[in-house]
């Protein structure tokens, strides 16, 4: 009941002009960068951090949260209109939405990934609401030897993300960790790794460190490409958008993809890239008429979009209730949080319930505007993707450095964004994945913390000790191990294949 | 192990980030030279990797030791960085045994080079003659270094994101974007 007046509580405040018109642009905002190929949704929103120095901490969390829904939906556009999917999860909605769109069928495809998108995202914020505080609770009885082993649980799935890449990913985020040592240390207040620098006595600041590895590593990569055609929009002539009753037909569909992309956005490092193309595979193998997906059929679009959406709600839940990020986007947003001294977590429940009300009512809200935004303003939408990229790249680029600076206004922290885009783009071009690399940063302080608070408590064997610690280690390793061995015996079977062939 | 502290404390700072360098351009010339010659780029970034995880590791020992309850402040960075030792032999092993993709070719690394050329002039551009004017024209030169030729475009693009930055980041944020020495020592 307390739960219920709350959310009330929150809508009401947010439905005034000020926060609806923070909302409007963030959802602007996300839709742009999601629909401008080369912005991913993490990169959208580390760029907009700094705009939100200024703000209350709620309102920063509710702008942000704003951008991370609609990025999800702004890729979709240009995978459907251009065949160039303007996020990694969005590749699943070209499979089918483009071809809808070579067919003539544009606004048909744009309608059923908007109408998607709103109902995973709603499914998605739905869940995050039911589970979050229940999961929080029991988080709340945990203790630092639990935290510890949890913070690795959220790095090895990640880091077996990867799949034939696990090794890569797990140094990617071996390395987030070490560069999380450097500074003060937190618990004795020695110097580590400073080299006498006194600017990296209180460590690398993260968000430079973000903006660096995320937006100005992917700006070299297709720089290095060096392919700025102009993509070709295909004509929508004479299509419709299509009414309620056709959507009403996809409901299942829709469904199916919004609970498989909020279970797959609920476990750490998972990710809408990975619910989009397990909601996708799901929804062929049930239909009846398989041949039909890749060919431009409506329940491919749902399925990719709805569970991408969806996977943003589920992302959260680990988030806000053990400190652990669902998905690249969502440690992004975490750092943010951090910086204005709210720290995700079960604490955050019972400190700062009101930032969570605010970010759940701000989340449905958001679905409702990117719903009108996404309809008035289609046409607009396309129009980005004919933004140049020799014109789109310098500004992200003015945008990196001077998100960089205002964040201590320090030319400081201007070099650790330029050295960290430098170490990411080497990183990049030899495959080593970069988002583990990020969880390590995320997750790193909360695992020293926590390892030497066990320590002190019950010693060298603390996470060890306790029963749940222990499960979770063992899952740890399992999530770490089952994909390699599988990815090694499909590489054998592969081999195999080909000396038989 | 008390003089190798003092050593890593003291002058190891500066040598053994230069032994690591030395470490990987040697790595990266032995594969050149040998039949991994298509994989010297992720012989070096490994090489690179172990290296920084060895550093780190040694200059461990030049933390002033102190401890409490056991958990000492070298205890998590000697966990991350063994980690990344272990690891990074690992993919060594992986890469000098052949089983790994050769290295991508290179695109237009020269216009990559160019950039964070650019880049750094900018840092230091912003230094001496302020944030207007370093912005204004990297934005202009970074959309010919792109290859835009249509001056009039980027001349309207440098000036809106001055316009831009001015308005939005120093009224509306009040974020004191810097004037430069120079502007400053010539009193405007």
């Amino acid at each position: 009941m307390d739960s219920l007046l709350g959310l009330l509580r929150a809508t009401g405040q947010l439905l005034s002009l000020q926060p609806l018109l923070l909302i409007t642009v963030g959802i602007s905002v996300g839709i742009l960068a999601g629909a401008m190929p080369g912005v991913s949704p993490s990169m959208g929103v580390a760029l907009m951090v700094p705009f939100t120095y200024a703000m209350d901490p709620s309102m920063a969390l509710v702008y942000l949260a704003a951008i991370y829904l609609a990025a999800n939906y702004g890729g979709a556009i240009t995978a459907i209109m251009i065949n160039t999917p303007g996020t990694p999860s969005a590749v699943v909605t070209s499979f089918d939405g483009h071809p809808l769109c070579v067919q003539g069928r544009a606004r048909e495809a744009l309608g059923l990934a908007l109408v998607a998108s709103f109902v995973g995202g709603a499914f998605g914020t739905l869940i995050l609401m039911l589970f979050a505080a229940p999961l929080a609770s029991v988080a709340l009885k945990f203790w630092p030897a639990e935290y510890f082993s949890l913070a690795v649980l959220g790095l090895s799935t990640i880091a077996s993300m990867g799949g034939e890449n696990a090794l890569k990913s797990a140094m990617s985020a071996a390395l987030g960790l070490l560069v999380c040592t450097v500074g003060m240390d937190p618990v004795l207040g020695v110097n580590r790794f400073t080299f006498g620098n006194v600017n990296l006595f209180d460590g690398f600041e993260f968000i430079p460190m973000l903006i660096g590895l995320l937006a100005l590593s992917e700006i070299f990569v297709e720089v290095e490409e060096f392919d700025f055609r102009p993509q070709k929009v295909e004509d929508e002539a004479g299509s419709k958008w299509p009414g309620f009753l056709y959507y009403w037909k996809l409901r299942a569909a829709m469904l199916r993809a919004s609970i498989i992309g909020t279970i797959v956005g609920i476990f750490p490092g998972a990710g809408a890239t990975i619910a989009a193309f397990i909601s996708y595979d799901m929804e062929k193998r049930i239909s009846k008429t398989p041949e039909r997906f890749g060919k431009g059929i409506p329940e491919g679009v749902v399925a990719g979009e709805a569970a991408d959406s969806a996977s943003v709600g589920g992302a959260l839940v680990p988030m806000l209730t053990l400190g652990i990020p669902g998905s690249a986007t969502a440690a992004v947003l975490m750092g943010a949080l951090m910086i204005h001294d709210l720290q995700p977590g079960p604490e955050l429940f019972v400190k700062n319930p009101d930032v969570i009300y605010k970010l759940y009512a701000s989340l449905f809200i958001g679905n409702t505007v990117m719903l009108i935004l996404g309809i008035w303003g289609s046409k607009l939408w396309i129009n980005v993707t004919r933004v140049r990229k020799q014109l789109l790249f310098p500004l992200i680029f003015a945008f990196a450095m001077i998100g960089s600076y205002a964040v201590n206004s320090s030319m400081w922290d201007v070099m650790v964004c330029l050295g960290f885009g430098i170490v990411g783009y080497i990183l990049k071009r030899y495959n080593y994945p970069l988002p583990p690399f990020v969880l390590g940063m995320v997750l790193g302080e909360m695992a020293e913390m926590n390892l030497r608070r066990a320590v002190m408590m019950a010693g060298p064997t603390a996470v060890f000790q306790r029963p749940i610690s222990v499960t979770m280690l063992a899952v740890a390793a399992l999530s770490f191990v089952i994909p390699v061995i599988s990815a090694r015996r499909k590489r054998a079977a592969k081999a195999k294949g080909s000396v038989a062939a | 192990m008390d003089s190798f502290s003092t050593w890593v404390a003291g002058q190891g700072q500066v040598v053994l980030p230069l032994a690591g360098v030395a470490i990987v351009a040697a790595s990266w010339i032995a594969a050149r030279g040998s039949s991994r010659r298509r994989h010297a780029g992720r012989i070096a970034v490994d090489t690179a990797l172990l290296c920084l995880g060895l550093i780190a590791y040694a200059l461990t020992y030049g933390f002033t030791g102190m401890s409490f309850a056991g958990a000492s402040a070298e205890m998590v960075p000697r966990l991350w960085a063994g980690l990344l030792i272990v690891l990074s032999i690992m993919r060594l092993a992986h890469a000098w045994s052949g089983k790994e993709a050769e290295d991508p070719g290179f695109g237009r690394i020269d216009k990559v080079l160019l950039l964070m050329a650019l880049l750094v002039a900018k840092v230091i551009g912003i230094t001496w003659l302020g944030y207007y004017i370093t912005a204004g024209i990297f934005v202009f030169a970074c959309g010919l270094l792109l290859g835009y030729r249509n001056i009039a475009t980027l001349l309207i693009l440098a000036g809106g994101w001055v316009a831009f930055s001015y308005f939005v980041f120093y009224r509306l944020l009040t974020v004191p974007l810097p004037t430069g020495q120079l502007l400053m020592g010539l009193g405007i």
